[in-house]
C-alpha cells in the first residue's frame, strides 16, 4: 500500500477565488481562496450550505467557467476551456430527450468511435446491472426520475472514468432510490480505481460515502474544516454505514459546522430521525 | 361557416349584396367546378405548388444550414448578422423587380422570390435553435471527450430541430407569399396569375375560387410538415 501522501493527485483546486458580476456595481465573492486535492482512489465530498459556491467548484473543474484567480487541475493537466475525459453527473440527469435510453447510455462510446454493435452489447450489460433491462428502447420522458438517474449512472460508468465529478446527483430522488443509487455508486467506485469529487448538502450522504469530507462556509465559500472518515463497516452499503459506530458523531459535528440556523428543537428532531432510521433498518 | 355562406348567397340573390363586387358562393362554386372540369385550376395549382415547394426546400435548406453554421463559427455570426437583419427587414415585394430582371419571368424568378422570403425565417429559427442547446448537455459531451463537431452533431443539431420545425410551419406561408407575389409581378400561369387577372377583370368568383385553391396548397404543405415532424422527432409525441 502506497502511503497516502505519495498517491498521485487526480483532482486539484489551488487557491481558487471566484467573483461573480465583477463588471457590475456589486461584485459577489463566491469562492475565497479554496484549495483541495483528491488523490488517486479517494472519495472526497464537499458539503456546504446552499449558495456557498460548492457547485461553482464543479463548473470550474469542468471548464464551463474560468476562475477569477487560482488554478485547477484534472489528471495533472491545468483546466483551460472545456475539460475532457471525466465522469460528470449532476442533479439534472442530462439525458438527451431525442435518444432512447440505450442510445443515451452509448453516447460516450459513440463519441469515442466504438462500433455500434459493440457499443449496444456493452450498454445492454450496464442497463441490466442498473436494473434498466426492458427500458432500452424507451425515451427518457417515459421514465421516472429514479430510472432516469440510473440511466445517467450507467451512461457515466460505461466509460469507466477514473475521475468522477458529481454534483448532488441523487438530491431529487426519494430516500429508498437514493440509498440504492448511493450503494451502486459506492460499488462501482470500489470496483474501479476512481477518484471522486462529490458535492452535496446532505451530510449523511457525505459521511456514508466519503474517505474525506470538506466543510464549506457560507458565502464567500471557504474550506473551514476537513474530516477523515473512518467507519468500521462495508462502505458500499449506505445503510450499514449509517448504522456504523461513530457515524452519528461525524454527522452531528459536521452539521454544527455548517452553521445552518438550527434551533435546539431542530437538533432533537434530527436525532429522532436518525433513531427512526435505526428502527426502520 | 354554413350560416355565413347561406347569408351571403341569400344576400346576393335578394340584391342586398352586390354580386359584382363581392361575388357569391354559387359563383365561386361554379368556377371551382369549371376549373376542375377543364383542368385549369389543377394546372395553376401545380405551377404554384412547384414554385412554392422548390422555394420552400431551397430557402429552408439554405437558411437552416447558415443558421447552424452561425453557431459553429462566431466569426461567421459577426460577419453575417448585419446582412441577415437587413435582408429580413426588406419587404420581399421590393425585391421582386430585381428578381425578375435577374432571373427572368419563368419558374426561376418565382422560386427565387419564394426562397428569399423563406430564407431569413429559416435562418433565424435554426440559429435560435442552435443557441437553445443546453450548455450543461454540451459540457456533458465534452466530459466524454467529444470534439466540437461531435457536440454540434449530437447535441446542437437535435436541440435545434424543435425550433427549425416551428420555422418550417411559418415558412409554408412565406414560401407561398413569395411565389404568389412573383406571379403577380410577371407570369403567364399559376394561382397568383389567375387571381391577378381575374381581379383586374372584376371576376370576383374566380378570385375566390383561386384563393380557395391557394389555401388548399397551404394546408397540404402544413400537413406534410406535420407528418415529417412526427417522423423525425418521435420522442416529442411522448412528452406532449
Amino acid at each position: 500500500m502506497v502511503a497516502e501522501s505519495q498517491r498521485v493527485v487526480k483532482i486539484e483546486i489551488r487557491n481558487v477565488s471566484m467573483v461573480f458580476g465583477d463588471d457590475t456595481d456589486q461584485p459577489t465573492l463566491v469562492l475565497d481562496d479554496v484549495s483541495l486535492q483528491v488523490r488517486d482512489g479517494e472519495f472526497v465530498t464537499v458539503v456546504g450550505p446552499s449558495g456557498c459556491g460548492k457547485s461553482t467548484l464543479l463548473n470550474l473543474l469542468s471548464g464551463l467557467i474560468a476562475p477569477t484567480s487560482g488554478h485547477l487541475f484534472l489528471d495533472g493537466k491545468e483546466v483551460v476551456g472545456a475539460s475532457k475525459n471525466y465522469g460528470y453527473m449532476l442533479q439534472r440527469d442530462l439525458l438527451l430527450d431525442w435518444r432512447t435510453i440505450q442510445s443515451n447510455v452509448t453516447l460516450g462510446l459513440e463519441v469515442r468511435g466504438m462500433p455500434k454493435q459493440e457499443a449496444r452489447a456493452l450498454a445492454q450489460k450496464y442497463l441490466k446491472f442498473y436494473g434498466l433491462d426492458g427500458y432500452e428502447h424507451k425515451y427518457p420522458s417515459e421514465l421516472s426520475g429514479g430510472m432516469r438517474q440510473r440511466a445517467a449512472l450507467a451512461r457515466t460508468m460505461i466509460l469507466n472514468p477514473n475521475i468522477l465529478l458529481l454534483d448532488e446527483p441523487f438530491v431529487a430522488l426519494d430516500f429508498q432510490t437514493k440509498l440504492v443509487l448511493e450503494s451502486e455508486l459506492a460499488k462501482s467506485v470500489a470496483a474501479g480505481r476512481r477518484s471522486v469529487l462529490f458535492i452535496t448538502h446532505d451530510v449523511e450522504e457525505a459521511v456514508s460515502l466519503s474517505d474525506r469530507v470538506l466543510v464549506m462556509s457560507k458565502r464567500p465559500g471557504r474550506i473551514k474544516a476537513v474530516h477523515e472518515i473512518h467507519l468500521e463497516c462495508d462502505r458500499t452499503d449506505p445503510v450499514s454505514a449509517r448504522n456504523a459506530p461513530g457515524f452519528g458523531d461525524y454527522v452531528t459535528t459536521i452539521w454544527k459546522q455548517l452553521e445552518i440556523q438550527t434551533s435546539a428543537l431542530d437538533m432533537e428532531i434530527l436525532k429522532s430521525l436518525n433513531l427512526a432510521e435505526d428502527i426502520a433498518s | 361557416m354554413v350560416i355565413v355562406l347561406g347569408a351571403w348567397e341569400y344576400g346576393v340573390r335578394t340584391g342586398v349584396i352586390n354580386a359584382f363586387l363581392f361575388g357569391s358562393p354559387s359563383g365561386t362554386w361554379h368556377f371551382l367546378v369549371k376549373g376542375t372540369v377543364d383542368g385549369s385550376i389543377f394546372h395553376d395549382m401545380y405551377i404554384t405548388s412547384e414554385e412554392t415547394a422548390l422555394g420552400f426546400l431551397l430557402g429552408n435548406a439554405l437558411g437552416a444550414t447558415l443558421g447552424l453554421a452561425l453557431w459553429y463559427s462566431p466569426f461567421l455570426e459577426k460577419l453575417f448578422t448585419p446582412f441577415i437583419l437587413a435582408l429580413g427587414s426588406i419587404p420581399i415585394i421590393a425585391l421582386a423587380p430585381l428578381v425578375i430582371v435577374w432571373a427572368g419571368t419563368g419558374l426561376a424568378s418565382k422560386v427565387l422570390m419564394s426562397t428569399l422570403s423563406v430564407v431569413v425565417v429559416a435562418l433565424l429559427a435554426a440559429f435560435d435553435g442552435a443557441r437553445s442547446a443546453d450548455p450543461l448537455e454540451i459540457n456533458l459531451l465534452y466530459s466524454m471527450g467529444a470534439r466540437k463537431w461531435q457536440v454540434f452533431r449530437l447535441v446542437v443539431v437535435p436541440s435545434s430541430l424543435t425550433y427549425i420545425f416551428s420555422g418550417l410551419k411559418l415558412a409554408v406561408g412565406f414560401a407561398l407569399i413569395g411565389a404568389i407575389i412573383g406571379e403577380f409581378i410577371s407570369s403567364s400561369e399559376g394561382l397568383g396569375h389567375a387571381i391577378f387577372i381575374a381581379g383586374n377583370l372584376y371576376n370576383i368568383p374566380k378570385v375566390f375560387a383561386s384563393l380557395l385553391a391557394t389555401i388548399a396548397i397551404a394546408l397540404a404543405f402544413v400537413y406534410v410538415v406535420g407528418r415529417l415532424e412526427r417522423l423525425l422527432m418521435p420522442w416529442r409525441k411522448l412528452s406532449s
